[in-house]
C-alpha cells in the first residue's frame, strides 16, 4: 500500500525544528540557527558568490558524471558479455574499487599539477568502477531468449542496442546514475578543497579556516537542493516513462 | 531449400546424433518425438542458433528467410505489437494486413504483456510472417492453449500455409493429431543421441497418429 503524501513531510521539518531548538539553547556560533544559515545563504546569493561557485562545481560534476557513466557503462557491459574481458579487467576493477578517493586525487595532483583536467580525471577514476560493476550485473542478466530472437530476425546492431539491450539495462543505469550523482558531487568537493581555487569545495575550505559554520551549512544545503531538483525534474519523470511497460502485465492479470 | 547433414557424434554435440534430411518448397513437416528428446534443439539448429552445428551440417540455400515462432512469444515487452512488427522490417500497411489476418487488428497498439497467451502467440506468428519467410519454424504452437484456442490457431496456420503454398513449415508438436491436420510429411525424432526414426510423407492411409503410436510402442 502507498503511504499518504504527507508522510514525506514529517522527518525533515522535525529535524529542522530539533536543530533550531538545540541552536537556540546553546547560543554558540559553532551551531548557527536555521535562520542564520538562511541569512548567510541569502547574502552569498546577493553577492553572486553562491551562483558562481555553484555553477563551477555543477559543471565539474556534470562533466565527470557524463564521462564516468559512459566509460563505466561501456566497460561494464563489455565485461558482462565477454568472459575474457571479465577475466582481464576484474582484478583491476577490484583494485580501483578499493582505492581510496583521496589517494587518487592526491596522486593525480602530484603527477599533473593542480589543474582542471587532473581534478576531473580523479573524479572519473573514482566513479568508473562503481558504474562498471552495476552495469556488469545488468549485462549478465540480459535475456538470452531475446538475444536468440534478435539473431533470428536479423536485428541491426543499433536495434539490438537501443531496442533490446537499453530497456533491459535501464534499471541498472538508473541505479548507477542515482548513486553516481551523490558520490560524484562529494568527491568533487574534496577535489576542489585540495587543489582548486573556485567551486563549493574551495568555499567550504575558506569557511573552515574562519570556523564560519553558517556558510558551510548554507553551501551544502544549496547543493543538496540542486541534486534534489535534478532527481525530481529529470530522473523521476524519465524513470516513470521508461518503466510504464512493466505495469502492463500486472494490469492485465 | 534446406539440407541437413548433421553428424552430432563427430562434432561432439550432446543431444543430436546423425540426422540427414532435405526440406523442399511446400513441405509441411511436423516433428514429433518424446519430450526432452531434442526437438527444440534441432529447430534452433535449423534457425542457425546453435553454434555447435556448422554451416556444412545445415545447408541453407542462399538468402533463405526463416521465420521462427518460439514457444514463448519473445516479443519485446516494452514495444507495442505494431512496433514489434515494424522492428523486423514490415511497413505500416503490411502490419495492418498481417494483424488482420491473425485477428489482432484491434490490439495493434497494445503491449505484448497486455495480451492473453493465445493473442500474444498470434502476434508473434504475425511477426514471423512479416519477414515473408521461405521456411516457417513453429515450436509447440499449441502448448498451454485451451482446446478451442488451439483449434482456432491450427485452422489459422492451415489457412496461412494454403495462402503461401511455396512456404515450407517445420512444426514441433507432441500431439500426432496436430500433424494429421497440418502436415504432409512426418519426422519422428527419438533416441540418445537423437536421430530421425521416421521421415515419410503423410498419406490418408498412413496417418501420423498411427505412425507415432507404432513408433512409440517398443518403448512402452
Amino acid at each position: 500500500m502507498k503511504p499518504p503524501r504527507w508522510t514525506y513531510w514529517i522527518m525533515l521539518p522535525l529535524t529542522v525544528a530539533l536543530w533550531a531548538a538545540i541552536a537556540a539553547t546553546l547560543e554558540t556560533p559553532l551551531l548557527p540557527t536555521p535562520s542564520a544559515v538562511l541569512d548567510s545563504l541569502w547574502r552569498s546569493m546577493q553577492s553572486g558568490d553562491l551562483q558562481q561557485h555553484l555553477g563551477v562545481t555543477l559543471r565539474r560534476v556534470i562533466i565527470s558524471f557524463v564521462l564516468a557513466m559512459l566509460l563505466g557503462a561501456l566497460l561494464g557491459v563489455w565485461m558482462g558479455r565477454s568472459a575474457l574481458a571479465n577475466a582481464l579487467f576484474d582484478p583491476l576493477l577490484v583494485l580501483f574499487l578499493n582505492l581510496p578517493a583521496l589517494v587518487t586525487i592526491i596522486l593525480l595532483y602530484v603527477w599533473f599539477g593542480l589543474v582542471e583536467a587532473a581534478a576531473v580525471l580523479a573524479v572519473v577514476i573514482n566513479k568508473v568502477p562503481n558504474v562498471a560493476v552495476t552495469l556488469r550485473e545488468g549485462a549478465r542478466s540480459l535475456d538470452p531468449r531475446l538475444e536468440q530472437m534478435a539473431q533470428v530476425y536479423a536485428f541491426s546492431r543499433w536495434q539490438r542496442l537501443a531496442d533490446v539491450w537499453l530497456p533491459q539495462l535501464f534499471p541498472y543505469l538508473m541505479a548507477a546514475t542515482r548513486g553516481g550523482l551523490a558520490l560524484i558531487w562529494k568527491i568533487v568537493l574534496v577535489v576542489e578543497l585540495l587543489g582548486r581555487s573556485d567551486g563549493i569545495g574551495f568555499q567550504l575550505h575558506m569557511a573552515f579556516q574562519v570556523f564560519d559554520v553558517a556558510s558551510i551549512l548554507a553551501y551544502s544545503l544549496a547543493f543538496i537542493a540542486v541534486v534534489q531538483l535534478i532527481e525530481l525534474a529529470l530522473l523521476q519523470p524519465l524513470e516513470r516513462r521508461a518503466s510504464r511497460w512493466r505495469q502492463a502485465g500486472a494490469q492485465h492479470a | 531449400m534446406l539440407e541437413l547433414q548433421i553428424d552430432g557424434r563427430a562434432s561432439g554435440h550432446p543431444i543430436l546424433g546423425a540426422i540427414t534430411a532435405r526440406v523442399a518448397e511446400g513441405d509441411r513437416i511436423c516433428l514429433l518425438g518424446p519430450s526432452g528428446v531434442g526437438k527444440t534443439t534441432l529447430l534452433n539448429g535449423i534457425a542457425g542458433l546453435d553454434r555447435r552445428l556448422s554451416e556444412r551440417m545445415i545447408k541453407r540455400s542462399a538468402e533463405l528467410r526463416v521465420g521462427y515462432l518460439f514457444q514463448e512469444h519473445r516479443l519485446l515487452p516494452w514495444r507495442s505489437v505494431r512496433q514489434n512488427l515494424a522492428m523486423v522490417g514490415a511497413c505500416d500497411e503490411e502490419i495492418d494486413r498481417l494483424l488482420a489476418q491473425v485477428g489482432l487488428a484491434e490490439v495493434a497498439e497494445a503491449l505484448p504483456d497486455q495480451l492473453s497467451l493465445g493473442m500474444a502467440r498470434r502476434a508473434a506468428l504475425a511477426r514471423s510472417l512479416a519477414i515473408k519467410p521461405d521456411l516457417l519454424l513453429l515450436d509447440e504452437p499449441f502448448a498451454s492453449l485451451d482446446p478451442d484456442r488451439a483449434a482456432e490457431l491450427r485452422s489459422l496456420i492451415t489457412r496461412l500455409l494454403d495462402a503461401h503454398p511455396r512456404m515450407a513449415m517445420i512444426c514441433v508438436t507432441h500431439d500426432a493429431r496436430d500433424a494429421d491436420q497440418l502436415a504432409n510429411r512426418l519426422w519422428y525424432l527419438d533416441g540418445a543421441p537423437a536421430e530421425l526414426q521416421w521421415d515419410q510423407p503423410l498419406t490418408a492411409a498412413a496417418s501420423a497418429s498411427r505412425i507415432s503410436a507404432a513408433l512409440r510402442a517398443p518403448c512402452t
